[in-house]
């Protein structure tokens, strides 16, 4: 399961904590890096630079719950905006996961078949958010939910 | 903390609403207004006439630990593409929480048929339900609602399973396969 941490200009570490330390406490002027980690795992998934004070972070944690499937799949659409002579410009990556996703495998002498958790990560990167590409991973979230993390869409 | 979010299935009558968490599992659609998995005493009838319905299957999402910050963008949808089988289509219609209208029709034949006169509760966004597999993942079901707290919240999905008389008599399902409908939602 992924969860993020920041990293600050002035080298401090802030890791997720449930109400403490959310989206909504990100210091937006101070950010250095945006990451992704799984939370068995010191090592990064991802990390987002924030190398040019224009670039404003996105972080919405978007979530498809099909119906019987026994597991979820989420996707952490993180990257940044920024605004260059007027023009609203976007890289976001998608961070896929799956969520208790199991599957059968053969193991002992003679085999049997025994159920494994077995989860997935991918990831994708891409320009703006692009609702013409038809398929809900990639539509904008809502202005609302941008502006958790301070980060407005500009619609030019 | 991250939310905890459950697809539940709404039934019995407005004033004690039973729901039902039926998230990673099925629910029959049958003609009776109950959630089982593998019920069979109440199917829907195939006519030799005029259509059929199931009684009416009312969902909406609950967050059973609340988001930081916040969810919203809901959206509900099919793959778009029908299995269910020949002579039998699904309909699908959303409505606020507060328009809760029990299903109701001749149990172990049919439901009465989905529209805004027989919700009494409110009124059914579209007026119409509407094939419910055009609702797909780049035009889904755009659901009405956000939360920041625990509890039910968004507009109440409602599908309902309409059979003709050229639908296949059998155990469930006649000659197709199950339906899969999917929820998607965004979370800070």
């Amino acid at each position: 399961m992924l969860t993020w941490f920041t990293q600050y200009k002035d080298g401090t570490r802030h890791d997720y904590a449930p109400k403490i330390y959310d989206i909504s406490h990100i210091d937006v002027e101070q950010l250095d890096i945006l990451a992704l980690r799984d939370t068995n795992s010191e090592t990064p998934t991802l990390v987002i630079h924030f190398d040019d004070p224009r670039k404003r972070p996105i972080y919405v944690r978007r979530t498809e719950q099909v119906g019987r499937r026994s597991f979820s799949t989420i996707c952490h659409i993180v990257g940044w905006q920024m605004n260059v002579g007027g023009e609203n410009i976007q890289s976001i990556s998608y961070v896929f996961e799956t969520n208790g996703r199991v599957i059968e495998i053969d193991t002992g002498d003679p085999p049997v078949r025994t159920a494994i958790r077995k989860d997935l990560t991918w990831i994708e990167n891409g320009g703006k958010f692009d609702k013409n590409r038809n398929d809900g991973w990639f539509d904008a979230p809502s202005e609302k939910q941008l502006n958790v993390i301070g980060s407005k869409i500009n619609h030019d | 903390m991250v939310a905890v979010i459950t697809i539940n299935r709404l039934t019995g009558p407005a004033g004690t609403i039973v729901e039902t968490d039926i998230t990673s599992i099925n629910t029959r659609v049958n003609a009776d207004d109950s959630h089982s998995t593998g019920g069979t005493t109440n199917p829907i009838e195939i006519p030799t006439g005029a259509d059929n319905y199931s009684f009416w299957c009312t969902t909406q999402l609950d967050a059973t630990t609340a988001p930081d910050n916040l969810v919203d963008n809901i959206e509900w949808f099919t793959d778009g593409s029908n299995t269910y089988g020949t002579g039998v289509t699904c309909v699908v219609a959303k409505a606020a929480r507060a328009s809760y209208t029990i299903a109701s029709g001749t149990a172990g034949v049919t439901g009465i048929v989905l529209n805004n006169t027989n919700y009494t509760g409110g009124t059914l966004t579209p007026s119409t339900p509407t094939d419910a597999f055009a609702k797909v993942t780049g035009s889904p079901l755009t659901v009405t609602g956000s939360t920041t707290t625990t509890g039910a919240f968004g507009d109440m999905v409602i599908y309902q399973v309409i059979v003709g008389s050229t639908a296949n008599p059998g155990d469930h399902p006649p000659s197709g396969s199950e339906e899969t409908f999917t929820w998607r939602y965004d979370e800070t």
